[in-house]
């Protein structure tokens, strides 16, 4: 079920697109049990994003989300409970990055750790350059400003 | 004066010329008493020369009635002589009296002028001593009371010059050890501040500079490189197990 969760998440790379699926689901669950017979991605038109729909209506082709309303309640009820458990990875960077470079993070980061990851991005031109990394309660500062704040400390003291 | 003398001395000699008579009266008396009792004894013959004493008595009787009748007379005319004289000298006596007190008022105003020119002098020579003597006293008094003060003025002078003096010194030397004390503090305040500014200058020299840094190598960085930075620190964050 991962698998078929980790498709909704293709394009969800930040904070931002991890809230907008939340409020997609919730949004989706109201049309849930009403007007059984049809299709839910047929029931959504129009209320999500299209590209949201897509991935329903190719699920429902697929038979891994079926017409049953409380097969559906239960399908997003668990891809609920699968997203409050994908961390969060606190990135605080100088530059404003282009989607193609959060997705490379993403990836690397999915590489490295072999799962899933949304990014808490910050950007504060401060840093210089580099990043403040900040994982599960453990932080990490590797800045430029840093770097720079350091070898003038090393001055001060003389 | 005379007068009065001649009064009294008529006066005695009457009274002695009673006494006589008196005393002859009392020796016919004590005669005439033992003539009587010798009669008793002697008899008869006697009774004739009873009768002498009697007629004896009766003679003197006669003569010293004649005597005091002269003498009575004679007093009488002694004492009108003297009432005569005495009120002559009395109708004098006003004026003698008059005469006696214009000489004892001319003696007593020679007397009262003399006293008072006596007393006057006194008084003025007095007056003169006393208020030499208190000009005297006056001027001891002066230069006793310049002299007194003089030397107290010296005294507080002296006093307040010393008690200055020491004062000065006192106050010099405490000035001394304060601004001494002052100088050290505010040249170690200045030391302080000095360092202080300084360390002050430097860090915001180091502020500059690293803001200087801060813009300068931002600008300098382009996108590639900054992404190849962030994806080195999210190397080296795998490598300090922070991811």
């Amino acid at each position: 079920m991962e698998k078929v969760f980790e498709k909704f998440l293709e394009k969800v790379i930040t904070k931002e697109d991890f809230i907008l699926l939340l409020e997609e689901i919730n949004s989706l669950e109201r049309f849930i049990f009403k007007e059984t017979k049809k299709p839910l991605s047929e029931k959504i038109k129009g209320e999500v994003r299209e590209e949201f729909r897509n991935i329903i209506e190719k699920l429902e082709k697929e038979k891994i989300i079926t017409r049953s309303p409380d097969q559906q309640f239960s399908f997003f009820d668990n891809f609920k409970k699968y997203l409050k458990n994908i961390p969060q990875l606190k990135l605080e960077i100088a530059f404003l990055p282009s989607e193609e470079f959060l997705l490379d993070v993403k990836n690397w980061f999915k590489k490295e750790k072999n799962k899933e990851v949304i990014l808490d991005l910050t950007v504060n031109p401060k840093l210089v350059a580099g990043a403040i990394i900040e994982y599960e309660g453990r932080y990490g500062n590797f800045s430029i400003a840093k770097k720079i704040d350091e070898l003038f400390s090393n001055y001060e003291k003389f | 004066m005379n007068v009065q003398i001649f009064f009294i001395i008529s006066v005695i000699l009457g009274i002695l010329a009673t006494i006589l008579i008196f005393l002859f009266c009392l020796d016919i008396y004590y005669s005439k008493k033992k003539i009587k009792k010798e009669e008793k004894e002697g008899g008869a013959a006697l009774k004739l020369v009873q009768r002498i004493p009697q007629e004896l008595e009766k003679i003197i009787k006669q003569e010293v009635a004649k005597t005091i009748l002269e003498e009575n007379q004679k007093i009488k005319k002694t004492a009108e002589e003297l009432i005569n004289l005495y009120k002559k000298e009395l109708a004098n006596f006003p004026s003698l009296i008059k005469e006696e007190l214009y000489q004892v008022s001319n003696i007593q105003t020679e007397v009262k002028e003399k006293l008072f020119k006596e007393v006057e002098n006194t008084i003025s020579n007095f007056e003169k001593e006393i208020k030499k003597e208190v000009e005297r006293i006056s001027q001891i008094n002066n230069e006793t009371r310049e002299l007194t003060i003089k030397e107290t003025r010296d005294s507080i002078d002296r006093y307040i010059k010393e008690q200055l003096a020491q004062m000065l010194q006192d106050v010099s030397k405490t000035s001394k050890e304060i601004i001494n004390q002052n100088i050290v503090r505010t040249e170690e305040n200045i030391k302080n501040y000095e360092k202080e500014k300084l360390k002050e200058i430097d860090r915001k020299i180091y502020e500059i500079l690293k803001t200087v840094a801060k813009q300068t190598i931002g600008k300098t960085i382009n996108l590639s490189e900054h992404e190849q930075l962030v994806m080195e620190a999210l190397e080296k964050a795998k490598k300090e197990n922070i991811l």
